[in-house]
């Protein structure tokens, strides 16, 4: 980037206000960090600021004492990744036809996804009908259940229809190219920045998703990654909740121990696949793309 | 070329689209059907009605009607049950107990897991149930699937196949009258665990002070609340000193009015009647329900923990702190806390359990009790189950005696119990978080621990950890709040659950905001007239009549 | 004839209609055919009647609703406490993206960009113990300072009003890089063309973000501004309710946690259903509202 004068001020401002930036999120994070590695009697004494107290791995240990993790990682994988794929199919060609002017009814139709975000029949029917599709408790269920997001929807919509020039679509159907050969040859190349956010909208998405396992699956077996760390962790609230404040508090002082590693664990592997994602954003890819 | 891999990976993703979307759109057809739903309700119904036939001839063909075990032929039943908590329980096939009972019984479980309260209502609320369940279902969700004609009252089968249950039912009509419906009927059966002492109650937290600390500073144990004042204040003065440490907290209470770690014991100890009543009531003399936190005998106890509060003997932290950080501040390892209410004492010697404190106002003081005999919903019946009589002498087989104790302290298998020469059962020292992994169903079961069928039997090992702890709770024994002044265990009508829910909601969150802001602002004698206003435009004593109506209703039953 | 014009323009569209299909499919399955669900809150639901049979009582959950005690507090509390989490937490995202859209070391630029996104996976249950931690009374970072500064130590943690605070910053802090990867990306699709040519025009970095960043990104920051004011009434249960303690209930109950606590005791699922739809009407009242004054204003809307 080419800097001047004038602009140096600027730059120099902007650089002081990415760092504040910076450490703002920098330090709670490596909070989290240490703490991982303190005891946590020292963190609720509030002893662990600056580097790690009592250092030990006992959370670590206590954790991987635990073998459901590793088939919580395997199926939050899975679940992520199909559940990713059936998102992208059903809300960004849905987008990308909504953000078409002359589509008719185009109106109407918006109005029919947007009333599922504020109308909803509520847990029960869902659950009648998931069950009476004999989806209860199974694999296709974890996926499919929030196919299509309506507020994704829109968000692309708009990306759509401010980014992609009428003009484009104009000159590639004289061209003779149909709309479903506008939509993947064209548009497509043209919303990376876009595909990417979405993918890791929706991965996320389900990364985090422990609902969909907590009502429809009813085999702790399958419990993805999320749902695993949830009973691991809220087992002193449901304790307590209960008015036992049991014998069993060595596990329970081992599981405070844990909460610090968990996310630790829990969020690395978005963490990693995020510098991926960031490739995407790249300037000026659109603008290249439609001069040749 | 990148682009062409993202356009064919598009047009794949079509191309499954178009397969799901025909898929799908077979069940398109109930968007239009909402009537569909209704008949095939209307339908299960009838046919869980047909089964019910079918089962009695299907089920007395492979029943043994005595013996075991239960069933001539392996038969399997879908058993409901709620996630355990993966810190704290093993998972519910693997539990020794477990194994043994279907070794015994000939019937195979097939878990069916729900991982918590939600996923359980939707399981009532879609009818879709499993065979029998454990601890699954609240009393309005059995009593509604009772009115649905979803559940086989067990009470019908009870004489001829659960006989233990029977007997238990026939010589305590007070529990019976706990687990019996409006109608009746008895729908799922509970736990029994009776700890109950001679006034008909058993107890709660005990009160626990550092002994270690008070020997360092020469002091007595205290046994009067303005000792115990001077104990704490000691206790902060010599932060810093010997094992004290610098950060030292003298009391910790959690909050005022919790049921876990409060200050109830405390209040208790100016002769003041508090419970642990979920909906904070006793009984009086004269059989009349009171509100425990609108007495004017609270004031001074209340007056007291402010004191302490004021002088920073009770950090101010005790009214914000989360269940975690109650826990990780008693239980540290860094013994920061010098007295403290809990469930069990330490095991690490570090606190000593201490007797009752006395006001000096004359009166004498109290220790919460709780009438906690029963514990519903353990063991219920579905229509969907085949092997109805099978089902009731599993219940049966697991209130024997031998069961019902293994089930609660683990296997006698010389590590957690042992039987011995005359046929008592013994409960082994060992660590007190193991056996919960292993066979810890504990109360999730309709184990029947009643007086008669275990408790009389129960002894502990010779200076185990288990005997020295129920030696340590006798102190509290002369002072526990009788049966007869404790709110019985009940359910509730229809009509009134969901009033009294209402009511108790807001009511409860007043007393819970003005003693906390008491507590910390102070404003005792100011505010208490405007305190019980607020209580009553609340609607405090339509509460209390609410709860009056439901408890005579309900002793009327026992009589 | 207008039938048929219509038809032929339908059919001219057919390959958009697909493109449509599967995400009509989902929603009509998914979403449509369960709303008869909403019938429950206008009765008194029982499993075994379901919905067509059980008793209706027409309003009267609504009338219990309003008629509560705490309906007084708890919807002010929670229209605060989102309107404050949204005053303060929409602009920043913005004005994060437009800060390292002009840092010029790439390398800088990413390292901020993935720290300030990694608290976004920090569970509500961890966040809300680093709060305690940092704002503790006894232990807490902030009072330790403050005390050996010779100040008083404040009682952040129960006071009604730092709640908010409390609340809706931890908030900002934990969403504002994922929020603003939106835009980031769609910065990355300004054309660099119209750069360079301001820059040789002789604008500055500050102009060249008034004239041709914002305008850019504009229509994603109204989409987005809108589909929150659609969120006013929905605060989340989780956060509210784990920060929540006896001394800062005050500012702390919001409608989400008292129906829990309400149903803790007694569910019903007449109430809770009238509760929600009684939320979902408000909200849509407001999205449509700013739509339209957007619509007067910049002519962008979501609808």
């Amino acid at each position: 980037m080419r800097i001047f004068g004038k602009d140096r001020v600027f730059v120099f401002l902007n650089y002081i206000l990415a760092t504040v930036f910076l450490l703002i999120a920098l330090y709670p994070l490596y909070f989290v960090v240490i703490a991982s590695f303190s005891s946590a009697d020292a963190v609720v004494q509030g002893k662990v600021l600056l580097y790690p107290q009592g250092i030990t791995l006992s959370g670590y240990k206590a954790m991987l004492e635990h073998t459901e993790i590793w088939s919580g990682y395997y199926y939050a994988i899975l679940y992520t990744i199909v559940g990713t794929i059936i998102n992208l199919i059903c809300t960004i060609p849905a987008a990308y036809a909504l953000s078409r002017r002359t589509l008719p009814f185009r109106w109407g139709i918006n109005l029919y996804f947007m009333i599922t975000m504020f109308l909803s029949g509520g847990l029960i029917p869902l659950y009648l009908l998931i069950n009476r599709l004999k989806l209860v408790n199974t694999f296709t269920i974890m996926v499919l259940l929030g196919a299509v997001n309506v507020w994704n929807m829109i968000v692309c919509r708009t990306f759509f229809s401010t980014n992609i020039p009428e003009e484009l679509i104009d000159a590639a159907k004289i061209d003779g190219s149909s709309e479903l050969g506008i939509f993947f040859r064209i548009v497509l190349p043209l919303s990376k920045a876009i595909l990417a956010v979405m993918i890791l909208y929706f991965a996320v998405g389900h990364w985090n998703d422990y609902r969909t396992s907590l009502i429809y699956l009813r085999n702790t077996g399958k419990w993805p990654l999320q749902m695993v760390l949830r009973n691991l962790l809220l087992s002193t609230q449901m304790e307590i909740a209960q008015g036992n404040e049991t014998s069993a508090v060595d596990q329970l002082l081992k599981i405070q121990s844990m909460k610090y590693g968990v996310i630790i664990a829990s969020s690395f592997p978005v963490l990693v696949i995020y510098p991926f994602i960031q490739k995407y954003f790249v300037k000026g890819v659109m603008i290249g793309a439609v001069k040749g | 070329m990148k682009r062409k891999i993202m356009a064919l990976l598009m047009a794949a993703a079509m191309g499954a689209s178009m397969v799901l979307s025909a898929c799908s759109s077979g069940g398109e057809t109930t968007q239009t059907t909402t009537a569909a739903a209704k008949e095939t309700a209307a339908e299960t119904k009838n046919t869980a009605g047909e089964s019910k036939a079918e089962g009695e001839t299907a089920g007395s063909g492979l029943l043994n009607e005595t013996g075991y075990p239960i069933v001539n032929e392996p038969i399997t039943l879908k058993v409901g049950v709620k996630a355990g908590s993966a810190a704290l329980d093993g998972p519910w096939a693997d539990y020794d107990w477990i194994k043994a009972l279907q070794e015994q019984s000939g019937i195979n479980f097939e878990f069916v897991e729900y991982a918590d309260n939600e996923a359980v209502s939707l399981m009532f609320a879609s009818r879709d149930y499993p065979d029998i369940s454990f601890d699954v279902g609240n009393d309005k969700q059995i009593k509604e699937a009772a009115e649905g004609g979803d559940l086989y009252a067990i009470d019908e089968y009870m004489e001829q196949y659960a006989p233990n249950w029977y007997k238990y039912f026939q010589d305590n009509p007070r529990s019976k009258a706990t687990v019996t419906s409006a109608d009746g009927h008895i729908y799922s059966l509970p736990a029994v665990w009776d700890e109950t002492k001679e006034s008909g109650s058993s107890m709660r937290d005990v009160f626990v002070i550092a002994t270690p600390w008070l020997d360092e500073l020469g002091l007595e144990i205290p046994t009067t609340t303005n000792e115990f004042y001077e104990v704490l204040k000691a206790f902060k003065e010599h932060a810093g000193e010997g094992s004290i440490p610098e950060n030292v907290i003298p009391l910790y209470i959690y909050g005022i009015t919790n049921n876990v770690g409060g200050a109830l014991d405390l209040i208790n100890f100016f002769g003041v009647r508090v419970s642990s009543h979920r909906y904070c009531v006793t009984m009086d003399d004269n059989e009349k329900v009171e509100f425990n936190f609108a007495n004017e005998d609270i004031k001074e106890p209340l007056k007291y923990i402010r004191k302490l509060v004021e002088e920073g003997l009770v950090p101010v932290e005790c009214f914000t702190d989360s269940n975690d950080e109650y826990l990780a501040k008693i239980k540290s390892a860094d013994n920061y806390v010098g007295a403290c209410f809990s469930g069990v004492n330490r095991d690490d010697g570090a606190t000593t359990v201490i007797g009752v404190l006395d006001s000096e106002n004359g009166k004498k003081p109290m220790k919460r009790g709780i009438e906690a005999v029963v514990t519903r919903n353990r063991f219920t019946i579905y229509k969907n189950c085949e092997y109805p009589e099978a089902a009731v002498r599993l219940a049966n087989l697991i209130a024997e005696p031998e069961w019902s104790i293994q089930g609660y302290f683990g296997m006698f298998d010389g590590h957690f119990m042992e039987k011995t020469s005359d046929g008592k059962f013994m409960r082994l020292g060992y660590p007190m978080d193991e056996q919960r992994k292993s066979s810890g169903v504990v109360t999730r079961v309709s184990l029947l621990c009643s007086k008669e069928n275990v408790m009389n039997n129960l002894v502990f090992e010779e200076g185990s950890n288990w005997g020295e702890q129920m030696k340590e709770r006798e102190i509290y024994d002369d002072y526990l709040i009788p049966g007869k002044n404790c709110y019985p265990n009940i359910m509730f009508s229809d009509k009134n659950a969901s009033r009294i829910s209402e009511l108790y909601t807001d009511i409860k969150s007043c007393v819970d905001t003005t003693f906390a802001d008491w507590m910390i602002n102070g404003g005792i004698d100011e505010g208490w007239d405007a305190y019980i206003a607020q209580l009553k435009d609340y609607g405090l004593e339509e509460f209390l009549s609410l709860l009056q109506e439901e408890r005579d209703s309900a002793m009327a039953l026992v009589q | 004839m207008r039938n048929k014009k219509m038809l032929l323009r339908i059919k001219k569209h057919w390959q958009l209609y697909l493109l449509l299909l599967p995400a009509v499919l989902y929603v009509a399955v998914f979403d449509y055919a369960p709303m008869y669900g909403l019938l429950g809150a206008f009765e008194n639901f029982k499993p075994y009647l379901g919905y067509l049979r059980s008793e209706w009582v027409g309003f009267l959950h609504f009338e219990r609703f309003f008629s509560t005690n705490a309906f007084a507090k708890i919807v002010p509390n929670t229209i605060k406490l989102s309107v404050y989490s949204l005053v303060a937490g929409f602009p920043i995202p913005i004005i994060l993206a437009l800060c390292l859209n002009y840092v010029p070391s790439v390398k800088f630029k990413k390292l901020v960009q993935n720290i300030t996104y990694a608290p976004h996976f920090i569970s509500v249950v961890v966040l809300v113990s680093m709060v305690n931690v940092f704002f503790g009374t006894n232990n807490g970072l902030i009072n330790g300072i403050r005390d050996s500064l010779g100040m008083d130590r404040i009682l952040f943690i129960g006071d009604p009003d730092i709640f908010r605070h409390l609340y809706v910053w931890s908030g900002v802090w934990q969403g504002m890089g994922w929020g603003s990867i939106i835009y980031i990306s769609a910065l990355s699709s300004v054309d660099p063309g119209l750069h360079e040519s301001a820059i040789v025009d002789g604008a500055s970095i500050l102009q060249r973000i008034r004239y041709i960043d914002i305008p850019t990104i504009v229509p994603v920051i109204v989409t987005l501004l809108i589909l929150d004011a659609g969120k006013v009434m929905s605060v989340g249960f989780d956060k509210v309710f784990l920060m929540q303690n006896s001394l800062n209930l005050s500012a702390s109950e919001v409608i989400a946690t008292y129906v829990y606590k309400r149903g803790l005791l007694n569910a019903e699922y007449g109430y809770s259903t009238a509760v929600g739809l009684f939320n979902s009407v408000i909200n849509l009242i407001l999205l449509i509202t700013v739509n339209q004054i957007s619509k007067k204003v910049s002519d962008i809307g979501i609808l």
